[in-house]
């Protein structure tokens, strides 16, 4: 290979793997379009199409639908996907740990407990404040859980099979606390306590949507203004330390953003598993690990997993919506396990 | 101003656990290579993490009459090259990109001559574009200190940079480092495990035992029988090859008692002269 060849060679492959972001992207067009115009009631392809250019078109019955049912269900597939994408592919840099997700260890259980406080103690505040305090608690109790990880891993030197381990004792610990905290709930309480665990989107408002995107455009620039760091990274830690990257701080700073980002989607969509897992693996696969095309490639294979999970919870039994988190899961279980066998050469 | 790498009354260690202790060494000059030698456990990497900024400890270290050390982390990143001892094999960046990640992180800008260049040097360009994970030991070994050398640095610490490589790669590397620092007037601090080569390719050896330095100066003051037998435990001969560089020649194991049962004024003596011949010999 001659020189001038060289820069030229690996500029042709960020070209190609910007090619594949925009595939991911078109993609992910496609789906929410398919996300939109599925659903128990018809609803022809062409009618929804009309309608979000034009409103009036539809009559009253279908307005409502579109747009207090199916858009923002479909809108909070996408953003839900890419804040757990997004997380997934920061949790994984910073553990140095290709098994780890919010919810592989225990971060969006953890943000369930939290969610789940509010909704029973915080029943008697106004409906507003409400709003805020799910998903408040959620990031506290996630945030929580990161530093709980990080310590544990940090104290014991644990490897990657370690800190997995780790997370599954923290999932157990708050599915118990969960538990303790439905025993004591009165029947309101519980009945959404349960809609959590499932992980649903189904009753998405514009407030909750509202506050997902600004997490997300607030969350998205801070990890993209630390693409190089998080390149180096990958290169070891010894390695990264010697380039002048704060490492001890740039942890904590991405598993705050980890907790910020898990902690919200949980709030609002529930406990929905391995797209933080998956949508990393998917965007390493096809885009490596140079953070600039792999963090937001993250962002857009978690989107479109959970766009195309969403489009499946409609789908798979006419008439009825599967809560989103056991469609992820039955899914998500299999291709989990099958990484597993991939990595257990690194494990 | 004292040009090139002071080191004075030197300690660190991991939390309450000293591994190093009060280590002092003659300077190294700009263009010049030190090798740091020494048995399992003697404190060579923690000697080179410390210098590198990864771990704290106590006295002066200078580069140019300057404590560097006290920089912040990124001012002393465009100064500071250092090649961990290993490589994570894990990582899914092209070799090229993880190269480009610290050209980047040290304030190198959209030039890529400079990335090129080096992979040419290391002659890494048939696998520039494929994935370290998929690397040999070897290759990822170069592809680090191609990380290293990218930055231009002044000062180079390269913990044990031919461990993975073989017979013809350790002495193109070490021919390479010493063209880089004769070239750009860098320091370079190389770990080796062979003594051989150490000899060969440095202006001075650093001896370390346990953390203390047992003797430093030019590579045939310090490596001397006597060093060998109180460093490694193994009778050898010093003898020169037909090119004219030393080699030692390991003859046998030191039987133990007359290592570690030395009486105190044997050892004494035995230091003594250590320390008449290298300047330097700390308990």
């Amino acid at each position: 290979m001659s020189d001038a060849s060289l820069s030229f060679s690996y500029l042709r492959i960020y070209r190609r793997r910007l090619v594949v972001v925009s595939f991911l992207a078109l993609a992910l067009g496609l789906s929410f379009l398919v996300d939109v115009a599925t659903g128990p009631s018809v609803f022809p392809f062409g009618e929804v199409l009309r309608g979000f250019f034009d409103p009036s078109s539809l009559d009253r019955a279908k307005s409502v639908i579109l747009w207090e049912v199916r858009l923002p269900y479909a809108i909070m597939a996408v953003l839900v996907g890419a804040a757990l994408g997004l997380a997934g592919a920061e949790m994984q840099t910073v553990l140095n740990n290709p098994l780890a997700s919010p919810f592989t260890l225990g971060v969006s259980e953890a943000a369930a407990f939290g969610a789940s406080l509010a909704i029973v103690f915080g029943l008697l505040l106004p409906a507003a404040i409400q709003t805020i305090a799910v998903p408040l608690l959620a990031f506290l109790t996630a945030f929580g859980a990161c530093l709980v990880i990080q310590a544990l891993s940090r104290a014991f030197g644990a490897g990657a099979h370690a800190v997995i381990l780790f997370g599954i004792a923290l999932v157990f610990v708050f599915k118990a606390l969960i538990a303790l905290v439905q025993f004591v709930a009165d029947a309101d309480a519980l009945q959404q306590i349960v809609f959590w665990t499932m992980g649903s989107l189904g009753r998405t408002t514009w407030e909750q949507l509202a506050i997902v995107a600004c997490v997300l455009a607030v969350c998205f620039p801070f990890s993209m203004r630390a693409v190089w760091m998080m390149t180096a990274m990958r290169t070891g830690e010894a390695q990264a330390m010697s380039l002048g990257i704060p490492v001890e701080r740039l942890r904590l700073i991405v598993l705050f953003r980890v907790s910020v980002l898990a902690g919200v989607a949980v709030a609002f969509a529930g406990s929905i598993g391995f797209i933080g897992l998956v949508g990393p693996h998917i965007a390493r696969l096809s885009l490596g690990e140079d953070h600039r095309l792999y963090l937001p490639g993250s962002a857009l294979a978690g989107a479109l997993i959970l766009s195309v999970a969403s489009i499946a919870s409609k789908a798979l039994i006419p008439g009825i919506i599967i809560p989103i988190g056991i469609v992820t899961a039955l899914v998500g279980v299999p291709l989990f396990m099958a990484l597993i066998v991939k990595q257990r050469h690194r494990l | 101003m004292s040009e090139g790498l002071s080191i004075r009354d030197v300690s660190a260690g991991y939390g309450p656990r000293q591994v190093l202790h009060d280590i002092t060494l003659p300077q190294m000059h700009p263009g010049t290579i030190t090798a740091v030698v020494g048995p399992n456990a003697a404190g060579k990497s923690t000697f080179m993490k410390l210098l590198a900024g990864l771990i704290s400890g106590g006295g002066k270290i200078s580069l140019n009459g300057e404590a560097f050390l006290q920089r912040p982390p990124s001012a002393r990143a465009k100064l500071v090259g250092y090649l961990p001892q290993s490589i994570p094999g894990g990582s899914g960046l092209l070799a090229y990109e993880s190269v480009l990640g610290a050209y980047r992180m040290t304030g190198g800008g959209s030039d890529t001559e400079a990335i090129e260049r080096i992979f040419r040097l290391l002659d890494l360009e048939n696998v520039a574009l494929r994935p370290v994970s998929e690397l040999s030991g070897g290759k990822r070994q170069l592809v680090g200190l191609a990380q290293v050398l990218v930055r231009d640095p002044r000062l180079l610490l390269l913990d044990e940079p031919t461990s993975a490589l073989d017979l013809r790669w350790q002495i193109e590397v070490l021919r390479i480092v010493r063209e880089v620092v004769e070239r750009e007037g860098a320091v370079a601090l190389v770990c080796v495990h062979d003594i051989n080569l150490a000899m060969r390719f440095s202006d001075m050896v650093v001896v370390l035992s346990e953390g203390r330095l047992l003797a430093a100066g030019p590579p045939s003051e310090a490596i001397t029988a006597e060093t060998l037998k109180i460093g490694w435990q193994v009778e050898a001969r010093i003898e020169n090859c037909s090119l004219g560089y030393p080699v030692v020649l390991a003859d046998k194991l030191a039987r133990s008692e007359t290592v570690i049962q030395l009486p105190r004024k044997k050892l004494e003596r035995l230091k003594g002269q250590l320390r008449e011949k290298t300047g330097r010999c700390d308990d």
